[in-house]
């Protein structure tokens, strides 16, 4: 009995010698690039401090890319390691993984964290640049965090829920911009006279031709819109701006709205000199022999008349390519994203023209819809404006 | 009973109007119109002081106005008005 019990004590000592492994939660290192004047970042902060609070692991270190130039070097080589197309803020680093803008950071910094939590050994890729050691393509995380936040379409299939709201914002205010009626007028002259030639050749090809030209037009000049927004957007005052622009425009777009209600629906005599002219430049078109003297002349047309017509609807298309280059997209996003805008912006102009080839008459669409889409575009334009100045969360 | 309709070609209310009063002209057996063009017929159109909104529908009895139009008007607006001017010249 004593030998078994001297045994016991024996084997319970050396137990309590043996070190027990335990798996404990990893340090976890964020390296947050921020600025003082940018509203993004105060918000991010105001969310990292929250979330903290829940982690006593997780070790913050702050750099402020307008306090040294080399927290700004750190930035932009930081933002060429991680191969992202615009060097914005806020942006965080946890291991290999990058997040960048304010939902990124967002909706996704917890499951990095736990991520990184889990992870034995991981490689600190913001301390290899620092010590100007090779970051491998090894080193970068490839898991998509944002995975989970997605939903399911029909026909389009699954799209992520920040993507949801560029499309149907695009949708959206693409159709609204699209039934205003300033360049509207020459489209139905042009069908007018074309069907008045009995040759349906020409009235499919030149009015392809007319909406087509005007479809590039907007998609070019919304495309190099985005390109300078997307060079001003890291200066924090110019989110403000366009807030603030989007507040005119919303004012301009309702008092429209609030003068034509109180007026008969028609067709509003303006500028009668001016239409005149261009409709006279319309009848030569056509009437040319060449057909390809016929289209370039209609393209030119159409050229023109957008133009001078943008001022009209100048409002939306600004504001909405304004909201692509917060988003951090790639280029080829944008330019889809814009591409729906155009072909949605083109929708009425592509109902009455279809039905123009089909029936071989033209048919007006009531301009009561183009009262009613200063109201809607006003009040998107409202809220776009809001957003922007006091709540840019929602929009970002 | 005279209806004169002044519109435009690149006006896109008056092709609304024009089937609509078509239409309603074609179930109340009416046929006297006359179609004037804004641009084309402005030195004509000048004595029935067009306005600002197109179409405009005047219809004369006797050479009288009695009544007129600026811009879209519903179909049954437009038939009800016609309806009663057209009993009103029968009578």
């Amino acid at each position: 009995m004593k030998l078994l019990l001297k045994i016991f004590l024996l084997v319970v000592s050396l137990a309590l010698l043996i070190p027990f492994q335990v798996d404990a939660a990893n340090d976890v290192t964020i390296h947050y690039f921020k600025e003082e004047t940018c509203p993004n970042c105060r918000q991010a902060s105001i969310f990292l401090n929250e979330l903290l609070v829940n982690y006593d692991n997780v070790n913050l270190i702050i750099y402020d890319i307008r306090e040294s130039s080399e927290n700004e070097n750190l930035f932009l080589e930081l933002v060429s390691v991680f191969d992202r197309d615009l060097a914005s803020i806020p942006y965080m680093i946890i291991g290999g993984k990058d997040l960048q803008g304010l939902y990124e950071i967002e909706s996704q910094i917890e499951d990095v964290i736990e991520y990184y939590q889990d992870k034995q050994g991981y490689t600190d890729v913001v301390e290899r640049v620092i010590n100007k050691q090779v970051v491998l393509p090894e080193d970068l995380l490839q898991i998509d965090f944002s995975e989970n936040k997605t939903i399911t379409l029909p026909i389009i299939g699954e799209i992520e829920i920040a993507s949801f709201s560029l499309l149907l914002g695009a949708i959206l205010i693409g159709a609204i911009d699209g039934f205003n009626p300033c360049a509207m007028w020459i489209l139905i002259f042009l069908i007018t006279m074309l069907i008045n030639l009995k040759d349906r050749k020409r009235v499919w090809i030149l009015g392809f031709t007319f909406i087509f030209t005007s479809g590039l037009i907007y998609y070019i000049i919304m495309m190099s819109w985005l390109q300078l927004v997307m060079k001003l957007a890291l200066i924090s005052a110019f989110q403000i701006a366009i807030g603030v622009l989007a507040l005119i425009f919303a004012f301009f777009s309702l008092r429209h709205f609030w003068q034509q209600i109180r007026k008969d629906t028609g067709c509003e005599v303006t500028d009668a000199k001016s239409k005149r002219k261009l409709m006279e430049k319309i009848k030569q078109v056509i009437h040319k022999n060449n057909l390809w003297l016929a289209i370039v002349g209609i393209a030119g047309v159409a050229i023109t008349v957008n133009i001078i017509e943008l001022a009209c609807s100048a409002g939306l298309p600004v504001i909405y390519t304004s909201m692509l280059a917060y988003h951090n997209l790639t280029a080829l996003q944008s330019a889809m994203y814009i591409l729906i805008y155009v072909l949605f912006f083109l929708i009425d102009d592509l109902i009455i023209f279809s039905i123009a080839i089909i029936s071989f008459r033209v048919t007006g669409i009531s301009n009561k819809y183009a009262k009613y889409s200063s109201l809607l575009g006003g009040l998107i334009m409202l809220f776009i404006g809001i957003a922007m100045i006091f709540f840019p969360h929602i929009l970002f | 009973m005279k209806i004169i309709r002044i519109s435009a070609l690149w006006c896109m209310s008056c092709l609304v109007m024009r089937s609509r009063l078509d239409s309603t002209l074609k179930k109340l057996e009416i046929s006297h119109i006359e179609d004037l063009d804004f641009d084309e017929d402005s030195d004509k159109i000048k004595k029935y002081n067009p306005g600002s909104i197109l179409p405009i529908i005047i219809i004369f009895i006797n050479d009288k106005e009695v009544m007129r139009f600026n811009g879209e008007v519903s179909k049954k607006q437009l038939e009800k008005a016609l309806k009663e001017v057209r009993d009103e010249v029968i009578a």
